[in-house]
């Protein structure tokens, strides 16, 4: 096994510690919803939330890093360059999200001055952590490009696959360093800062996941390289085409130009014609192989990236995108439904298919279509559901009370909180996010448990070269 | 717009954008299986995606531009699965047959000679 490989399953197992955390955090979150003094003045539910989303954003972008870590040297059949200093960097990494975390639960927030934006919360929206953690988050993202350009230039060599990711990860960088700039007026500020939320994650992202998708149907299905770069090519085209300028319903309410209206719905609203490309891709593989892998559960993971992303991103995308619903619905927890399908299905699914791959292929293969897999596979996706649905029901009894008859009011707010459908649907929220950490525990068993080590399967490459 | 307005024409939507999934979906399995129950199956639900269409045309208050973006939508459902499927079928043409049908080559493989060098 090459050392960047050995680098990618430790970015692997961070990655899923902190998808734990993010549930964790998650169930604490909800819990506030059905009893509003949880934790009242020791742990208040705007830093639960925090920790929740920055768990999201940790956990996906610690798997991405750890899956290109895996596929990059056997793409080059060469070790990644500069990867001792990637090795440090994912300790200086770990013990920085550490630190954090420990500031989010022990010290929650400080005055606002410059001491609590460096040390204690930026104060930003999803990029909440202190500037020193965001600076620390820039350097490892640029030792990571580092990595992967100057091992295509040592190798002398690139492939379709790689050349995407490359070009991908200038932007990649590039946009985080959106989270730095104050701006003291507020449509600037959001205007600027969507450019990091929401093209990072529906730009970037979706090149990022094209990419370790594109390496995993390789090595899962044997999928041939020419069909897999031609898709490739297709799908970053579409997604690119229809999600940088889908940007625009995010700036249909912060003191924008009317025009975004209608640029923001019309490319939004086009999003979901290439995630049916993609189902409809999909249907064509698991055909093509009868539904049958040697690596099962990676292969049902995969299947459930395509139709998650669709209906998730899709399908409860389309539902709220144009202007005249989404002036009700924007920022409810219909919103909250749509982020959790869509970040489940289109970046969740693909991460734990990476997983299973990785586990397939640093271990022996025996025993790895178990019964656990399948109880992790229906309980994280039933409780994902449960929850999406669950929340797209109390957002919609918020959008039609609080937002349409009560006219956005916070005595409207108030009001809402006692509503029974609101209500409710929150204990039903509480309940499938329930279902949904059983399901994690399964998963976490599942993958220590299956397939033990075998030495002989994880040689050094240049031993296995020299036999 | 009115609150029931609202949510009946997010609904819509949302079965909208559904019917053309479950479209998609009938169509990929039909051409599959050859089963006449999924081909009926993929222009029921095309049917499904047509009448909310007219619907969301005729009874909601979006503006005209959404009106005729959902009205194109349904040129655009109608053809993503066949032209897809067609894609997919040509770029898979002429790679080993081993990729073009069957199970996976080596199904029981662990480790298939990644990590030797080229």
């Amino acid at each position: 096994m090459y050392r960047a490989q050995r680098l990618g399953l430790k970015y692997l197992t961070a990655s899923t510690v902190m998808f734990g955390a993010m549930v964790i955090f998650g169930l604490i979150s909800s819990i506030y919803f059905v009893r509003p003094g949880f934790l009242l003045n020791t742990f208040n539910f705007s830093t639960a939330k925090i920790v929740h989303i920055n768990g999201l954003i940790i956990w996906l972008l610690m798997g991405f890093i750890g899956s290109i870590y895996w596929f990059l040297p056997q793409e080059l059949q060469c070790e990644v360059e500069g990867i001792g200093l990637a090795e440090i960097l994912f300790w200086v990494f770990c013990a920085a999200v550490a630190v954090v975390v420990a500031i989010f639960i022990f010290v929650q927030y400080g005055t606002a001055s410059e001491f609590s934006m460096w040390f204690i919360n930026q104060g930003r929206k999803y990029v909440e952590a202190p500037r020193w953690a965001a600076i620390g988050i820039v350097v490892v993202a640029a030792v990571f490009a580092y990595n992967v350009i100057g091992t295509a230039i040592k190798a002398r060599r690139t492939t379709g696959i790689l050349t995407v990711l490359i070009a991908d990860l200038i932007p990649l960088l590039a946009l985080y360093l959106d989270a730095f700039p104050e701006m003291s007026n507020m449509s600037a500020d959001l205007f600027w800062w969507w450019w990091l939320v929401h093209l990072w994650v529906e730009a970037t992202w979706e090149v990022l996941i094209g990419c370790i998708m594109a390496w995993t149907l390789i090595h899962l299905v044997d999928a041939s390289r020419r069909v897999v770069e031609s898709w490739l090519y297709v799908e970053v085209a579409l997604v690119l085409g229809t999600g940088i300028l889908g940007l625009g319903h995010h700036y249909f309410w912060i003191g924008t130009p009317h025009y975004w209206l209608a640029i923001g719905g019309f490319f939004s609203a086009l999003e979901p014609l290439p995630l049916l490309g993609m189902v409809v891709h999909a249907v064509y593989d698991a055909g093509e192989r009868h539904l049958q892998a040697a690596n099962r559960p990676a292969f049902y993971w995969t299947l459930a990236e395509a139709f998650g992303n669709f209906i998730g991103a899709g399908v409860w995308g389309f539902m709220m995108t144009l202007p005249q619903i989404n002036l009700y619905s924007h920022g409810t927890q219909w919103t909250a439904s749509h982020g959790h399908f869509a970040f489940w299905g289109a970046y969740g699914c693909g991460v734990i298919a990476v997983l299973y791959l990785v586990v397939e292929r640093s271990r022996a293969s025996t025993g790895l279509d178990g019964r656990a897999w399948r109880w992790s596979f229906a309980l994280l996706n039933i409780g994902m559901v449960g929850m999406a649905g669950a929340l797209l029901v109390a957002g919609m009894d918020q959008a039609f009370f609080e937002r349409a008859i009560g006219g956005s009011t916070w005595s409207a707010f108030l009001s809402m909180q006692g509503r029974p459908w609101y209500n409710q649907s929150m204990w039903a929220r509480l309940l499938f996010g329930l279902i949904f950490a059983a399901g994690y525990a399964v998963l976490v068993y599942d993958l220590l448990s299956i397939a033990k080590p075998v030495e002989a399967r994880v040689r050094e490459p240049l031993a296995a070269a020299g036999a | 717009m009115t609150p029931r307005t609202m949510l009946a024409t997010a609904l819509m939507l949302g079965v909208f954008v559904t019917a053309a999934g479950a479209y998609g979906l009938c169509y990929c399995l039909a051409r599959r299986s050859d089963r006449l129950v999924l081909k009926i199956a993929a222009w029921a639900s095309y049917a499904a995606l047509l009448t909310l269409a007219v619907a969301i045309i005729v009874l909601t208050p979006l503006h005209a531009g959404w009106k005729i973006f959902v009205a194109a939508s349904c040129g655009a459902y109608v053809v993503i699965p066949p032209v897809t499927w067609r894609y997919l079928t040509r770029i898979h043409r002429g790679e080993n047959p081993s990729h073009a049908a069957g199970p996976a080559k080596h199904p029981n493989r662990s480790v298939p000679g990644l990590y030797r060098r080229a």
